[in-house]
């Protein structure tokens, strides 16, 4: 028996256990993340001596385990999904770049240059100033802020299976650009997809829990870990535990998320696959 | 198209992007040619992101507007004429550094934001030092330290990486402004107010130029004009200060414009954070304001403050690494 790799496991775990308490939050918690109660406002939780349930409530007196874990549904509905969008936007960029080469790789990759070189975030909030920010919306924008990552990896990973054997000796005996793009490249880039993903929700998550707690993000009253961040900075004197959760909850988000993705990188590398596309 | 062809080695494509016949010309030229097209293509996203939601009348006016004032607004700011008219005509008021005025406070809205602009150079530019004088040493301990200070050193790198600037700030007001009292949670102008910005925002390249020098050093350890220095006598502080480290500067000096981006931006909730009068806070402060005008001016500054930089940090990269140089040509 091997012992089971701890490096991988451990943020595998938090990460499950994260997504399923957002996910069931309200199956497990019958408070309303909405629903004000002015009586019992900025209570304590109940191992503090308050009166504010397990984790307190904030300045309207709604339930902050009910609003941290329906705050998360939100951001991890638009991290998640908006690295997804990303990965797959890259994935084909990249097989794109990488397999046509010549112009269409050089004007990829310097639009990956110059779009790197902006700051994402002041693109994105003149972005939301404009179009609003309603979730989709945000979705959206976020996967043009993760493009970049995917794009560029894919393409060296393409660039370098280009000139292997088998790929040339499939290419000479006919096989048609669709055949080896589908049988010979795209599985070998998969695997590296799943490292990049990883990293780029980390990064998305931090992006738009930065717009929500600018205000420009998840609008009130929807919860997000950012808006509520933002909602609890007032309060930082008389009611630290308003930021505290959703502080809390997006670091171990990330931190699992850049974790796993080191994890994954080192089993690639382990398994033959370059880990210097990644660094 | 060819399937198969002789490729470059990574390190030759590096610098990428140059077309062969844009290569052959001078450095300079080429960099020039680079800037303006950038510029261009985000005057020209700019141009088309207030047109995004189909009426930029309707996002001047606001949602309350009555169709007269609709009109009325669409001929004040010719919106009426064709897109394409209306396109040239924006790129030549760009061109003259016209932005029109605040619709806030009157003002031209680039003086306005200019004004803005060297308190965030200042910042963006002090947590770089920042990150490097600390980065550096940091990187160093990581990879040559004793065990016991590598692993503690190296998870709170990862924490750093990890948790997002505005979470830091605030932790940082409460921890040093509210309850220990010691330093300013608000404001500007005065150099208690940049300490708490600095750390905040210095943290993430910290922990970015520490891990950087700790691979770098890593790709040279076993290298042998490394072991030469040593039997030569040099002391092992001077093999690694002299003969190993000077290795990641070209690399810590690319990590430090690509960061830019990432500094801005971090910049920008910073300055909201800690009511920091930068152009970041005007920014978002126009941007709640629905003042257009001045939100234009402001991404457009900061695009060219970042085209300058890289352009810079281009030129300093082959002074400091003359191989960049050759590699691209």
């Amino acid at each position: 028996m091997r012992t089971p790799d701890l490096r991988f496991w451990t943020p595998v775990t938090v990460l499950a256990v994260v997504v399923t308490a957002c996910l069931l939050g309200p199956a497990l918690v019958d408070a309303d993340p909405i629903a004000q109660d002015l009586g019992n406002r900025l209570e304590a939780p109940t191992w503090l001596g308050g009166n504010g349930g397990l984790l307190g409530t904030d300045s309207f007196g709604r339930d902050l385990l009910a609003r941290t874990l329906a705050g998360g549904r939100v951001s991890l509905a638009v991290g998640f999904g908006a690295a997804t969008g990303a990965v797959v936007l890259g994935v084909l960029l990249g097989l794109l770049a990488g397999y046509r080469g010549g112009r269409l790789d050089r004007a990829i990759m310097t639009g990956a240059d110059i779009w790197l070189a902006f700051p994402f975030l002041v693109l994105a909030l003149a972005a939301v100033a404009v179009v609003g920010s309603d979730i989709p919306v945000l979705i959206a924008l976020l996967t043009l802020g993760g493009w970049v990552l995917p794009t560029r990896v894919t393409r060296t990973v393409v660039h370098r299976l280009r000139g292997e054997d088998y790929v040339v000796a499939a290419t000479g005996a006919g096989a048609s650009d669709r055949y080896v793009v589908l049988k010979h490249l795209l599985p070998q880039v998969l695997p590296v997809t799943l490292v990049v993903w990883s990293f780029t929700v980390g990064t998305l998550v931090v992006i738009e829990s930065s717009l929500s707690f600018l205000g420009l993000g998840v609008r009130p009253p929807t919860p997000s870990w950012g808006n509520l961040i933002s909602d609890g900075t007032v309060y930082l004197e008389t009611a630290w535990w308003i930021i505290a959760w959703p502080s809390i909850m997006i670091a171990l988000t990330v931190l699992c998320a850049n974790t796993l993705g080191t994890a994954l990188r080192r089993r690639l590398s382990g398994a033959g696959l370059d880990p210097e596309v990644l660094s | 198209m060819t399937t198969v062809d002789a490729r470059p080695p990574a390190a030759a494509r590096r610098q990428g992007g140059a077309s062969p016949r844009l290569s052959r010309l001078p450095f300079p030229v080429r960099l020039l040619a680079r800037m303006a097209f950038t510029l261009l293509g985000l005057l020209t996203l700019l141009f088309f992101l207030v047109r995004l939601k189909g009426d930029p009348a309707g996002v001047l006016a606001g949602p309350s507007a009555t169709p007269d004032q609709l009109d009325a607004i669409r001929a004040a700011y010719g919106l009426d004429r064709p897109l394409f008219v209306q396109y040239l005509e924006f790129l030549g008021d760009t061109a003259r550094l016209d932005f029109g005025e605040s619709i806030l406070s009157g003002e031209a809205a680039l003086g306005s934001v200019l004004g803005a602009l060297p308190a965030t150079l200042l910042l963006i530019a002090i947590t770089m030092i920042v990150s490097v004088v600390v980065g550096v040493p940091a990187g160093l301990a990581l990879h040559h330290g004793p065990r016991f200070v590598r692993a503690p050193l190296g998870g709170l790198l990862t924490l750093a990486q990890a948790v997002p600037t505005f979470v830091i700030g605030v932790g940082l007001i409460s921890l040093l402004a509210v309850q220990l009292g010691l330093l300013p949670a608000f404001g500007s102008g005065t150099v208690e107010s940049l300490v708490m910005p600095t750390i905040t925002l210095a943290l993430f390249p910290i922990a970015r130029t520490a891990r950087m020098i700790d691979a770098e050093l890593d790709l040279v350890d076993e290298q042998d004009f490394l072991r030469t220095a040593a039997a030569k006598g040099a002391s092992r502080r001077r093999v690694v200060w002299r003969h190993a480290l000077p290795n990641a500067f070209p690399a810590v000096t690319a990590a430090l414009v690509v960061e830019l981006s990432y500094l801005i931006s971090g910049a920008v909730v910073v300055e909201v954070l800690y009511a920091y009068d930068g152009i970041g806070k005007r920014l978002v402060d126009a941007i709640f304001a629905r003042d257009y005008p001045v939100v234009q001016a402001a991404v457009f500054v900061i695009g060219v403050v970042v085209v300058l930089v890289n352009v810079f940090g281009d030129a300093l990269l082959r002074v400091l690494d003359p191989r960049t140089g050759r590699a691209a040509a």
